[in-house]
């Protein structure tokens, strides 16, 4: 008996299930994170006049031993050729992951207000201010309304400004919270919150010098839950007098609004559960998942519980969701894929996990390829992340952590700057990215490949698998390579040490070649390259 | 020695002869290669160790060379002849049937080899042609039909063929893909799983477990289910103990007396039910087997009986060995637990099966029934499909998952059946008619 590679690679098109094994010239399929199946590439034997193949078309490799999926994706358009090899089509195919792309809408989750979004109201007395000032406590920023001296007030004059961004993003207003100070204490004027549009009074304090502290109101139980954009306001409410002082005025410090989110199966959620300041990665992924990822499998979808609370977490000019995952991966040790389609419902498999601790799989440089550049550069003991606040200014926070291999030669390094920009703009959150950063990078990333064209062992499935197999079940899990500048704490290893344990980023299989695995760091290809450096390109525009 | 090599319409005992190579009046051979085809390889070596691993390796095709001689009358009677010739290289795909003296034929589909070489003696009239026709790897037998409307049941403790079916005695030098005939008149959607154990003593390995018969738990009681194999099966109560720690069913030595044959990948399912509550009840299971625990599988709408997956398990597969010694025996011990998650109901194991998963497993969802039709697991062409009463094909849009089964010669080979219904409950009395069917495949030629 030969040894064929035991795959099967069958395509769904609009004629019907097709196998086409023994017609594909050779095989490349590749899975990684963040994502997922990645690229599939199939060169096949067919005449070019062929109705049969189309875009989008579906591609499932399983292997033919136990029919276990190896990979599945959509087929993008086909390239076609015709030359001294005859007629091939060359198949490119995507993996789910790519669905993540699909949707672009704007969205908000938590905002701290940015002042420079309050509009004037149309009810709001031109005589009055309204503008930025600040926090005489802390010298935060704070938006004042007032009204000055001398101006002859009527019952009901108001001086207000509107926050609407909830009404742009589609959702409707479930929280809100903000405390004040005020110039003077006086139960004729009150610095109140109306929510809109059914003009609901849903927060009502007198002025008094001492101020009024944080207290949240809730969609159903202080406002309705269809209301979707609020207005703050100091309101007039004695019988009418000329104002004889400098201080009617109202600061409105640290105000922030949760907007509405859906469960992962697109249904809004339950008032009820906006009963904190924050929302976390959890909330947010099942939100996205929800509200833009129709082709994804909410109900066996597996997400990792929340791990950070966020204080601000806001799309106001749109982002489709892989970018919203990468962004959550920034804050928090978890990734993102999107695996195998179901045959019978047509929908991706979806994953946000934790980074596995603890290896999975060994392998040995005496039998698999292995390659390690090897580097230092990316060693970091220090980095600033660059946000926007409240106004609009630029804000940093710098951190630091101990790199040993930088100490012990007297060296300190610092990374570029990360910039969150406004979407993510706080200073908790900026200390948390600051933080994941520097926690990848306090032991060199491998940024080499690991061939392998054997079984190795899975030590959570629990048999060996065979390189195909890695493909799917690889990524994100830590690897040992034996034979590798052995340490004595190499056998207890939770993480990758740059040395012997490393962190399976992408695998990439064809049958002629085996099973490349990247460590540490993802394939750098030019087409990754440009789309980082277009995301970085759009974060530092400001709103 | 006489040798036939005729150029044929078809696989068959008494094929439409074309033109014979080697009449002895016209066409001569005299001088064939049939050399067995190529290995391609795939080679992996470093210098950190001695010799080069072999990963995986597939026939390539096969040039068969032969020299043939054409003797005519005349130029024009040559030039009939050679039309002839040229006319079969120039077919894209064509047979090739080959006997040599009693040996039973055999049949090379070749491909288009109208490019040869050529000599012709003038003076003589004598025209030789050097032919280099590729071909597939392999020469095929006729086809064979070991297996014929054999009914396999649905139920593993049958009297007979109780999910599974022997073939033995097959022909040829290499493995070869079955052609699998599925009847079923009872028009039911069918879920089919076709497993093969091809080496070794497949007899040797007990297939499946009653759940009664295995050690039950104190949370667990033997009853009687009508719908179960041999009427019995296992409850499962969670009322003392709901959780996946606590081992409901215990079966040592799961697949038998611990033994080099069990060494290997295994699918393991389980046949359950529901037993009180209500179909929102909501179910985990999980299979340990040796050393290997397999993943938490959530059984939820249960009612009547289904088969749950509870994963693929590998023992020592590939196997292990004593140093350069024998192959070391391999236990399996099957712990089964369970817990309800949601709802008041028990859980009803009926047995659980073992569905060998190293060589090919093959999974297709027939739909809406077969009913008079037949399906077809149509290895040689690596497709599904299925076939009217008469013999017309109706469909080939099923998208099946795995490999088709293949039959390797000199070896008792066991199929392995898995029938389930898709929308509907289970039925133990869901029978079908199987019929197998191959080409052996030969190296060289036939004996």
């Amino acid at each position: 008996m030969s040894l064929p590679v035991p795959l099967a690679v069958r395509l769904t098109t609009s004629a019907g299930a097709k196998t086409i094994t023994r017609e594909v010239r050779d095989l490349s399929i590749s899975g990684g994170i963040p994502g997922g199946f990645g690229a599939a590439t199939l060169p096949l034997d067919r005449p070019l006049t062929t109705t049969e193949i189309a875009a989008f078309d579906r591609v499932y490799v399983t292997d033919s031993r136990h029919g276990g999926l190896v990979y599945s994706g959509r087929l993008e358009d086909p390239g076609r050729s015709a030359g001294p090899d005859g007629q091939v089509w060359t198949l490119v195919a995507s993996g789910g992951g790519s669905h993540a792309s699909d949707n672009t809408t704007p969205v908000v989750y938590v905002d701290q207000i940015d002042f420079g979004m309050l509009q004037r109201a149309g009810s709001s007395k031109r005589a009055g201010d309204a503008g930025e000032d600040v926090d005489s406590a802390t010298g935060e920023p704070a938006y004042r309304i007032g009204l000055p001296n001398g101006f002859t007030a009527a019952t009901n004059d108001e001086v207000s400004v509107l926050y609407q961004a909830l009404r742009e993003t589609g959702q409707t207003l479930a929280r809100e919270s903000h405390s004040g100070d005020m110039g003077r204490t006086s139960n004729d004027w009150r610095l109140r919150l109306k929510t809109y549009p059914s003009g609901t009074v849903a927060r009502d304090d007198a002025f008094n010098t001492a101020g009024v502290a944080a207290s949240a109101r809730r969609a159903t139980l202080d406002f309705p839950a269809a209301d979707n954009y609020l207005k703050f306001m100091i309101q007039y409410t004695g019988g009418g007098g000329q104002i004889a002082v400098d201080t009617t005025w109202a600061v409105i410090k640290d105000p922030y609004v949760i907007g509405s989110r859906v469960d992962i199966f697109g249904v809004a959620l339950d008032d009820t559960l906006y009963n904190k300041a924050t929302v976390n990665d959890e909330d947010v992924i099942r939100d996205q998942i929800g509200r833009n990822c129709p082709l994804f499998d909410a109900a066996n979808a597996r997400i990792a519980a929340g791990s950070f609370e966020m204080d601000q977490c806001a799309y106001i000019d749109g982002a489709n969701p892989a970018k919203v995952f990468e962004d959550m991966m920034r804050l928090v040790r978890r990734y993102w894929a999107v695996w195998g389609i179901n045959p019978t419902t047509g929908l991706y498999d979806f994953e946000w996990s934790v980074f596995p601790s603890g290896v999975r799989f060994g392998a040995s440089t005496r039998y698999d390829l292995f390659e390690s550049p090897g580097s230092m550069l990316d060693l970091y003991d220090r980095v600033k992340v660059r946000y926007l606040d409240r106004k609009g200014r630029v804000r940093f926070v710098t951190r630091t952590q101990t790199v040993p291999a930088l100490a012990a030669a007297g060296l300190s390094r610092t990374a570029p700057t990360i910039n969150l920009a406004d979407e993510l703009g706080s200073v908790a959150n900026a200390n948390q990215a600051g933080d994941a950063f520097l926690a990848e990078h306090a032991y060199p990333p491998n940024a080499g490949t690991l061939t392998i064209n054997r079984p190795i062992f899975d030590s959570v499935l629990g048999r060996n698998l065979w390189p195909w197999e890695l493909v799917r079940h690889a990524p994100a899990q830590l690897i040992r390579v034996a034979d590798v500048a052995p340490r004595p704490d190499g056998l207890n290893l939770t993480e990758r040490d740059g040395a012997t344990v490393f962190r399976v980023m992408n695998v990439t299989y064809s049958p002629g070649t085996g099973a490349v695995l990247s460590l540490d760091s993802a394939p750098r290809r030019l087409t990754t390259l440009i789309a980082q450096a277009r995301r970085e390109f759009s974060r530092a525009r400001k709103r | 020695m006489t040798l036939d090599v005729e150029w044929v319409d078809a696989i068959s005992a008494s094929p439409t002869v074309r033109l014979d190579m080697n009449d002895g009046t016209i066409f001569g051979l005299t001088q064939i290669d049939v050399s067995p085809p190529p290995l391609k390889r795939s080679v992996v070596s470093t210098l950190l160790s001695d010799g080069n691993a072999i990963p995986s390796a597939s026939y390539d095709n096969r040039v068969l060379g032969m020299t043939v001689e054409i003797s005519t009358a005349n130029e024009s009677a040559l030039a009939t002849q050679l039309q002839t010739l040229h006319r079969e290289l120039a077919r894209p795909t064509n047979l090739l049937r080959w006997v040599s003296g009693n040996s039973a034929p055999v049949f090379f589909r070749t491909f288009k080899a109208t490019d040869y070489v050529q000599e012709l003696e003038i003076a003589e009239g004598f025209y030789r042609a050097r032919l280099a026709i590729p071909a597939e790897p392999f020469a095929l037998g006729l086809r064979q039909n070991p297996v014929t409307a054999l009914d396999i049941n649905n139920d593993p403790a049958a009297a007979s063929n109780g999910m599974f079916a022997d073939v033995t005695g097959v022909l040829g030098d290499v493995d070869t893909p079955a052609l699998l005939t599925i009847a079923d008149s009872a028009a039911v959607n069918m879920l089919l799983t076709v497993a093969v154990r091809s080496r070794g003593t497949p007899s040797s390995l007990t297939r499946f477990r009653q759940a009664e018969s295995m050690t039950l738990d104190a949370s667990v009681t033997s009853v009687a289910v009508g719908t179960f194999s041999g009427g019995n099966g296992a409850r499962v109560a969670f009322g003392t103990t709901n959780d996946l720690t606590t081992a409901r069913l215990t079966q040592l030595d799961f697949l038998g007396t611990a033994s080099v044959e069990h060494a290997g990948i295994y699918r393991l399912m389980a046949r359950v039910a529901r037993s009180g509550g209500a179909a929102t009840d909501d179910f985990e299971v999980k299979a340990v087997i040796g050393p290997v625990t397999g993943q938490t599988v959530t059984v939820s709408n249960l009612t009547g009986p289904q088969m749950v997956d509870l994963g693929l398990f590998g023992l020592a597969y590939p196997p292990v060995y004593d140093g350069y010694g024998a192959q070391l025996p391999v236990d399996s011990d099957v712990i089964f637990y369970a817990r309800r998650t949601s709802g008041s109901g028990s859980l009803d194991v009926d047995y659980i099966l073992a569905l060998p998963a190293d060589t090919s497993q093959f999974t297709v969802d027939f739909g809406g029934g077969i009913g008079l039709d037949s399906g077809f697991l149509d290895g040689p062409q690596d497709t599904v499909y299925r076939k009217s009463s008469g013999g017309a094909w109706i469909t080939s849009n099923f998208l099946p998952v795995g490999g088709l089964p293949s039959l390797v010669p000199n070896q008792t080979n066991r199929l392995y059946f898995v029938r389930s219904r898709t929308t509907t409950d289970d039925q133990i009395t869901d029978d079908f008619n199987l019929s197998v069917s191959y080409w052996p495949r030969y190296l060289y030629v036939a004996p």
